[in-house]
C-alpha cells in the first residue's frame, strides 16, 4: 500500500475526518491503483502539484489568505490517486489553492464543470452543466448525482 | 451573518457600467487549458471571499471581495508594479451585482489603495455560490486587462 492509499483507507490515517467522504467514495467503487507513479499520464505530476501547496505561506495571495492545511493535502492526494485509479482515461484537473487553506481539484469545459473542494474536515462537490441545466454544490455524500459518472460522462 | 450586510451598495457612484479590477493571483488560473491568445482561464478561487477574520485584517467589517475601481485607480503602469506577480482582470458592476441585485458594491479606500471598494452578498452570505463564483470567473477569463505570468 502506498502512501497515499494508505492515507484514506489505512488505520493509521491522519484523515480521520474524511472517514464519511471516504465511505462514499468507496460506495462509487472507486478503484484503487496498485502503484502510482508509473502507469500515470497524470496523478504523480499532479499529486507533486498539490503536495507544492505545502510551501504556500500565510498571505500568499498577496494579502491575507491561510496556509494550505496539510490534512487537505493529503487528502486531496488521496482523492486525485482515487479518481485517476476509477478513472484512467480522463484528463488531468486543475489544482488550485483557495485563500481559506483548501484544496481545489477541478475538471472544466465551456458547458460542464465539476470541482471538488477538499478542506481539513470535508469535502464539497461542485458540478454544473448548462446544457442540461444541472446545477449542484454541498458536501460530497450528499451528492444526488455519482460525481464518476458526471466525470466519465464527458469529453473534457 | 444574520440580519444582513455591514455594507451599502453604492449604485450611485459605482454605476452599472462601472470597471472594477479584481487581482488575479496566478495559483487561481488554469494554465492547462490557454485561450487563443495564451492567457489563462480563471478559476472560482479567484473570487472568494475573505473571511470574517481575513476580513478584520484588511479594515472591513465583514466577508467581502476586494476589487479596484478602474476609474479612480492608479495609472496601469503603476498598478502593475503595485501587485507585481498578479494579474488584473476587469468586471463591470451590473455582472457584479446580478439580475436580482443580490450583490453590492461598496467604494472602500484603503491606505495602499484609494480605489478598493468591495463586493459584498445584500443578505449578509459568508460567500459567493460556486456557480456565481464560476460566472465571475468566466467573465473574468474573457476580459484580461493584464495577464499573469504563470511563474512554473
Amino acid at each position: 500500500m502506498t502512501p497515499v492509499e494508505s492515507a484514506v483507507f489505512g488505520a493509521a490515517s491522519p484523515a480521520t475526518s474524511l472517514d464519511e467522504s471516504a465511505l462514499i467514495l468507496q460506495r462509487m467503487h472507486f478503484a484503487i491503483p496498485g502503484s502510482l507513479a508509473p502507469q500515470s499520464p497524470w496523478v504523480h505530476e499532479v499529486d507533486i502539484e498539490i503536495k507544492e501547496l505545502l510551501l504556500l505561506a500565510e498571505g500568499w495571495d498577496g494579502t491575507v489568505a491561510y496556509p494550505v492545511s496539510t490534512v487537505a493535502v493529503s487528502d486531496a492526494r488521496n482523492l486525485a490517486a482515487e479518481i485517476w485509479g476509477a478513472l484512467p482515461e480522463l484528463r488531468r484537473p486543475t489544482v488550485t489553492p483557495s485563500i481559506d487553506g483548501r484544496v481545489v481539484l477541478e475538471w472544466h469545459s465551456p458547458d460542464r464543470h465539476i470541482d471538488f473542494t477538499i478542506g481539513r474536515d470535508s469535502i464539497e462537490v461542485f458540478y454544473e452543466d448548462e446544457k442540461e441545466g444541472l446545477n449542484w454544490e454541498g458536501p460530497l455524500p450528499h451528492a444526488p448525482l455519482n460525481p464518476l459518472a458526471f466525470l466519465a460522462g464527458h469529453s473534457w | 451573518m444574520p440580519g444582513g450586510s455591514p455594507y451599502e451598495d453604492d449604485s450611485v457612484g459605482i454605476p452599472p457600467g462601472a470597471r472594477l479590477l479584481r487581482r488575479v493571483n496566478p495559483r487561481f488560473c488554469d494554465w492547462n487549458a490557454p485561450d487563443a491568445v495564451g492567457n489563462p482561464r480563471v478559476t472560482g478561487q479567484a473570487v472568494q471571499f475573505y473571511t470574517e477574520e481575513m476580513a478584520a485584517k484588511v479594515g472591513c467589517p465583514g466577508p467581502a471581495l476586494s476589487v479596484i475601481v478602474e476609474s479612480l485607480a492608479d495609472p496601469i503602469e503603476v498598478l502593475r508594479d503595485r501587485y507585481a506577480g498578479d494579474g488584473l482582470a476587469c468586471l463591470t458592476a451590473d455582472v457584479i451585482r446580478g439580475d436580482s441585485g443580490e450583490r453590492g458594491i461598496q467604494l472602500w479606500p484603503t491606505p495602499e489603495e484609494p480605489a478598493h471598494a468591495v463586493v459584498f452578498r445584500v443578505d449578509g452570505g459568508r460567500d459567493l455560490s460556486r456557480s456565481v463564483k464560476r460566472r465571475l470567473a468566466q467573465h473574468l477569463s474573457t476580459n484580461w486587462v493584464l495577464p499573469p505570468h504563470s511563474g512554473r
